[in-house]
């Protein structure tokens, strides 16, 4: 996830929106010259040589020349492991003279893994959710929000606590619970929950007693049957 | 259910498709019956012709695991060459695990415990007496017989239904074929592993690009008094020229080994 202003400069044959990173070698990054063009893209550099790491998104002036570049590589059998890389047609443009600027964004937010999702997440609701929104859900019994909290539509609660950091879906309803720092999606149903740092799908159903959970859409648990 | 046990089960899930060892026919002999005094020799030539074939595989598989307390989901990105390689990506909301096995080494990461696991397989497939797990898994996954059906030593079952072939000798297998079209609509092995008799039933056979696979396996097996219950269900067939099985382990992981998850 990205924030940032995208300006697309048409003289340059291609852009490649950069973050500065503490951990360079985690990422690819780009290398400059003085002039401030890409002459370089390193993959998880193990040595520093530069600290602006690729975010995932570029701009081709002409789309053909980086298809007719990718059509070589494409064609080669990679072994179990490998590969097939974007940068691999990058690499050749600017080895055949075409000129690539890069461009920094200003918040690059992480989402490959449930606990970067929900951290991600919590980000976003420290910045962005107007607590005037969150007004609309059906109240039963004693509930209480603590922010910051999303509340999508049609959402019931009842006697529950809620927040901060968590985001609920429209048509879930939740009863009987404790949720921190959670992300549910559309249509979940929870129940006796008392969880953080968890990840519930649409769809799923939770009836369940203490934990951390992440459930796939359309997954069931009950772990109260079972207690 | 705590992250480890979550993890846990999805690890079992695949384990057990890992650790065990297609589907159109012409028919010769057609009934809708098994035919009395029907000669092994003509089962199995028959078999045979339904034998799933490719070169490169792609498809997209939706897997529900159901244990009776928890259900999950997980759709698995499924990639192979025949006979030499199999690769598996796995998704809940975000990808959260892959798989890389080839007759020789597995390779497999997941993201919740920061867990790895590279290991030559050889000690493995002593135990299991298997010579190629690439090849059990795609016959396991695609409705073929884990034992090659002509190869094996087999005793025939008297069935109603269904020709039913058990094998006399290595991985005890029961074989269960359809009397007209002679795809296998179950397979029962024993895993002493799981010192459990695991069930792979074949459902809905479909027509792709001249293959006829199933598009749904239902597994299940019993541990203990617990039944545990996995459904496949196959999308997006395809068979593309060129495919890449990316695979690389993050730096800050943990590695474990094969032993650890198989207890």
């Amino acid at each position: 996830m990205i924030q940032g202003q995208i300006s697309i400069d048409s003289d340059v044959d291609g852009i490649i929106w950069v973050k500065k990173v503490k951990n360079p070698s985690s990422y690819g990054v780009v290398r400059l010259d003085e002039k401030q063009n890409i002459i370089d893209l390193v993959e998880k550099p193990q040595s520093y040589v530069s600290d602006l790491a690729v975010v995932g998104i570029y701009y081709f002036k002409d789309i053909s020349i980086i298809r007719d570049e990718l059509k070589i590589h494409l064609n080669e059998k990679l072994s179990p492991g490998k590969e097939y890389l974007l940068n691999y047609g990058i690499e050749r443009m600017i080895k055949n003279k075409k000129v690539f600027k890069s461009q920094e964004i200003e918040t690059w937010m992480d989402c490959g893994t449930p606990r970067l999702l929900i951290e991600s997440a919590k980000k976003i609701m420290n910045s962005q959710i107007n607590s005037e929104e969150n007004k609309s859900f059906t109240k039963t019994g004693n509930v209480k929000i603590k922010p910051p909290v999303f509340i999508g539509k049609n959402v019931k609660i009842k006697d529950s606590e809620i927040g901060p950091f968590v985001s609920i879906g429209d048509d879930t309803d939740i009863s009987n619970s404790n949720i921190e720092s959670t992300l549910i999606y559309n249509s979940v149903k929870v129940s006796n929950a008392d969880i953080k740092n968890s990840i519930l799908g649409a769809y799923s159903v939770y009836d369940g007693s203490n934990k951390e959970i992440f459930l796939g859409d359309y997954s069931q648990i009950n772990d109260n049957e079972y207690n | 259910m705590n992250t480890t046990n979550k993890v846990y089960a999805f690890l079992h899930c695949i384990l057990l498709l890992i650790i065990l060892q297609g589907c159109s026919t012409k028919k010769n002999i057609v009934s809708d019956l098994p035919i009395a005094g029907i000669e092994m020799s003509e089962i199995i030539k028959n078999s045979r012709k339904t034998d799933f074939r490719f070169e490169n595989l792609r498809n997209r598989i939706r897997v529900e695991f159901d244990n009776g307390r928890l259900t999950q989901n997980i759709i698995l990105n499924f990639r192979a060459v025949e006979d030499e390689v199999i690769w598996m990506s796995a998704s809940m909301i975000v990808p959260i695990a892959k798989i890389l096995m080839s007759n020789e080494r597995f390779v497999f990461y997941e993201k919740f415990q920061k867990n790895y696991i590279d290991e030559e397989l050889s000690q493995v497939l002593k135990l299991l007496n298997l010579k190629s797990p690439v090849n059990f898994l795609q016959n396991i996954l695609f409705g073929s017989p884990v034992i090659e059906i002509n190869k094996g030593k087999w005793d025939q079952i008297q069935n109603s239904n269904y020709y039913v072939l058990q094998s006399s000798k290595g991985i005890q297998t029961t074989l269960f074929l359809n009397p007209k079209t002679f795809q296998l609509e179950q397979q029962r092995i024993f895993i002493p592993l799981l010192s459990s008799l695991v069930t792979f039933n074949y459902r809905n056979y479909k027509n792709i690009d001249g293959k006829t696979v199933p598009s749904e396996v239902l597994i299940s097996y019993m541990k203990g008094s617990q039944i545990t219950k996995i459904n496949l269900e196959y999308s997006q067939f395809d068979f593309p020229e060129n495919l890449n099985f990316p695979m690389e382990i993050p730096s800050d992981y943990k590695r474990i080994n094969l032993n650890e998850i198989i207890k």
